[in-house]
């Protein structure tokens, strides 16, 4: 009868003991970090003026990593980019500069993903900045990246007869597509695809952070 | 973040008390004779209902070879 | 106190209400037969879906057009149903049925442990159906929407209760190390759940913070969790079944407190080279390497047991199953505490590798080991034998050979990928394509499994509805009838 407190306490304390190590110290260690400028004055602060990063997203990128998060692109992609000399991430052109905790401050929920069955996007809005490839790769990656095993977005589209006017927002999808619309139709970004393209756009590394100094 | 810094100095005591009582634990566990006698502990997955020296297990519609030598 | 009791035992004077083994099986009859239904239903379930996302992986516009269906969803819906449908389904009949049988305590109330089963099970379809229709969070292992979890942990502490109440009840003196897996796992995972889903969904922690606490989760509902019941199971069923005493005790326990200390630092190793403090990753691979340790002794241990009776475990479907799970834990843990050094990391990590060693640890080991209990535990609480010997051996070729096929192709096509992605010579696009062979491959084995599962589904209901007559003498039933 008395042991069960004990035994209970024993298994509790090997996982309290990694918790305390690995979460809580990390926390403490991480979770105070703060936006910050470039270069630091002599004390180690922001020098006042320059700007602060990283920044937060606009509203609509917000909306469009809720689309990234239900689809489940984290599963394909990461955003992160290694140190150089560790895996190929700068040779690839995935980022100029190693990603560190400090880009992930403002997430509310942090992407960083395992699976590169795709390229990573930690700096794709700066990689590719089209808008219009985007949105096509969106609707039939197999129309701009011949091979690729992502799913099409199909449904974050819409497939409707083309007025008395096209729309200017209608997308070129080639006519060997397998999601060509039929003649006398267009397709169109729905709110949601306008969103996550939006959001894409958003993921850029194109500012420096002081610690980068040390470890590139 | 203030109640942050709250509940993790909470936690860090937790932490360390789990931790202390690790230690107590085991100290209980050898007194207790939990570490005595270990390879008798072994034979506690027999009984009479089922006990040792016995297969209990086979593939249906196939007798279990008790004693035999397998043929 | 207790070794006394534990000599009174052996002698069998009935000093204590000692019960027996038929008593307790019929006192987890009805809860076991609902989780092991409900698992059952999960398996072919999470089948489906794990055939649909590997499917989309080379041919990427198969039912494209259906949102229900996108790789991310059903991927997510396939790890759902399995690890919480599933796995914890088996785990909890396997777990309680033993842990019972080991304390000779009778699982009292048994319908509130049916009603937490079944509320457990509502909050998973909810889960599910909710990643499926836009409630994905995109939390690795934490997929549901936040809404669910309050469901599952509240039915999950009502079912680990149990487990409690009979270790509290025990009629035995000696605490078996099958007992201890079963506590410890049953401890560890309500703690590691809430802490992630607060820290992780609820008031979610500041950048990187989120990742790890992740990881040290994800790793640890494997580790601390599927690990510990999956052991427990084979430390009962091997001697069980071959009816002679474990190898070495002592090294059984030693596997366990090795385990516990190690285990739960190792899961850091899937951010080895991202924005994390370089002394979190290498204390994840340290403790990754640690590992060998309780792997190392408990695979001598489950090796020496079974090594003179190799005749009995081909006679057994139970040990069939068990001894290709309890080796493919050596093998899987071995190769996992290889990953986690940073040269073999910078290979493997972000691959299919990855994907084919979850396998190799879900599957492989966890898996087998509860197909094998089932086959152990179901005829003992229907008192009926298992319909048909050709369903069995269908459903250990179809899965074994599966399974090592799906291991064998993404561990090869997982290390191409990651030797190829190193090189910027080679454009990423063609990466991707050479993995297309090894992803159809993947499919192929995984329609060999899901055969397997379909024989392993009919059987189990066919043995549920069917009438097979009880046999008084048999491989699979009680030496002893009279008590039922």
């Amino acid at each position: 009868m008395k042991n069960i407190t004990t035994i209970f306490l024993v298994i509790f304390s090997t996982l309290a003991f990694s918790w305390v190590g690995l979460v809580l110290s990390s926390h403490l260690n991480l979770g105070g970090l703060e936006p910050t400028t470039a270069e630091l004055d002599e004390e180690g602060n922001p020098i006042e003026g320059d700007t602060l990063n990283p920044q937060p997203l606009s509203g609509i990128a917000r909306t469009g990593k809720d689309i990234y998060v239900d689809q489940g692109c984290i599963y394909c992609h990461t955003q992160q980019v290694r140190a150089k000399g560790f895996g190929a991430d700068f040779e690839r052109g995935w980022g100029d500069r190693q990603t560190v905790a400090r880009d992930y401050i403002y997430q509310e929920k942090v992407l960083l993903g395992t699976m590169r069955t795709g390229p990573d996007l930690a700096n794709i809005g700066a990689r590719n900045p089209s808008k219009e490839w985007h949105y096509l790769h969106l609707y039939d990656p197999q129309a701009t990246s011949q091979g690729s095993i992502m799913p099409p977005y199909p449904y974050l589209f819409e497939v409707r007869e083309i007025g008395d006017t096209p729309s200017p927002n209608a997308l070129q999808v080639p006519a060997s597509s397998a999601f060509a619309p039929p003649a006398g139709y267009e397709v169109v970004p729905t709110e949601r695809a306008d969103a996550l393209v939006e959001y894409l756009l958003a993921l850029k590394i194109d500012y420096e952070l002081p610690e980068m100094k040390n470890s590139q | 973040m203030e109640s942050w810094d709250i509940i993790i100095t909470l936690l860090i005591i937790a932490g360390f008390l789990f931790f202390l009582s690790a230690i107590i634990a085991l100290y209980w566990a050898a007194k207790n004779g939990q570490f005595e006698s270990i390879e008798k502990g072994a034979r506690v997955v027999f009984d009479e209902d089922e006990p040792e020296g016995v297969e209990m297990d086979a593939f249906p519609q196939s007798k279990p070879k008790k004693q035999k030598n397998h043929s | 106190m207790d070794t006394t009791a534990d000599t009174e035992l052996n002698k069998s004077e009935g000093v204590t209400e000692r019960v027996t083994l038929s008593k307790i099986d019929q006192s987890m009859k009805w809860a076991g037969i609902f989780f092991v239904a409900s698992s059952v239903v999960w398996l072919m379930i999470g089948t489906i879906f794990a055939l649909i996302a590997s499917i989309k992986l080379h041919n990427p516009n198969f039912l494209a057009s259906l949102e229900f269906f996108t790789f991310g969803r059903s991927r997510s819906a396939h790890l759902n149903a399995m690890i919480f449908g599933w796995a914890n389904n088996a785990a909890f009949a396997v777990a309680l049925w033993i842990m019972a049988r080991l304390c000779k305590s009778a699982v009292r109330h048994g319908g509130l442990l049916l009603i937490a089963g079944i509320v457990w099970n509502i909050g998973v379809t909810i889960g599910v159906f909710g990643i499926l229709t836009g409630g994905l969070t995109s939390v690795e292992w934490l997929e549901m929407p936040v809404a669910v979890t309050p469901i599952l942990a509240l039915a999950y502490i009502m079912i680990g209760v149990w487990s409690v109440v009979a270790f509290v009840h025990r009629q035995t003196g000696h605490v078996y190390v099958s007992q201890w897996y079963v506590l410890g796992g049953t401890f560890w995972f309500p703690w590691l759940y809430v802490i992630a889903l607060v820290m992780i969904l609820m008031v979610p922690a500041r950048g990187v913070v989120q990742p790890i606490t992740n990881w040290w989760f994800a790793h640890n509902v494997l580790g601390l969790w599927l690990t510990p019941i999956g052991l427990a199971a084979a430390y009962y069923m091997i001697p069980k079944v071959i009816g002679k005493p474990i190898y070495s005790y002592y090294l059984s326990l030693m596997g366990f407190w090795t385990l516990a200390l190690f285990y739960n630092w190792a899961g850091i190793h899937h951010l080895i080279g991202g924005p994390i403090p370089i002394w979190l990753q290498t204390a994840g691979s340290v403790a990754s390497v640690m590992m060998t340790i309780p792997v190392i002794v408990t695979g001598i241990n489950h090796h020496m047991t079974a090594v003179g009776n190799a005749s009995a475990v081909w006679r057994s479907p139970t040990l069939r199953f068990v001894v290709f799970g309890a080796i493919s834990y050596t093998l899987t843990s071995l190769i996992g505490s290889a990953m986690a050094l940073r040269e073999v990391n910078e290979v493997t990590h972000f691959t299919h590798f990855t994907v084919g060693h979850a396998h190799h640890g879900v599957y492989a080991f966890f898996t087998m080991i509860m197909f094998g209990s089932i086959y152990f535990m179901m005829p003992r609480l229907l008192h009926k034998e298992w319909p048909s010997a050709n369903l069995i051996y269908i459903h250990f070729w179809t899965t074994a050979l599966g399974i090592t096929g799906y291991v064998v192709a993404l561990t090869i096509g997982g290390w191409i990928q990651g030797i190829q992605m190193n090189n910027p010579e080679i454009a990423f696009l063609d990466v991707v394509q050479n993995t297309v062979p090894w992803l159809t491959a993947r499919t192929i084995f995984g329609v060999c499994i899901t055969i397997g599962h379909i024989a392993f589904f009919i059987h189990f209901f066919w043995m549920l509805i069917g009438k097979t007559q009880p046999l008084n003498e048999g491989p699979t039933l009680l030496q002893r009838e009279s008590d039922a």
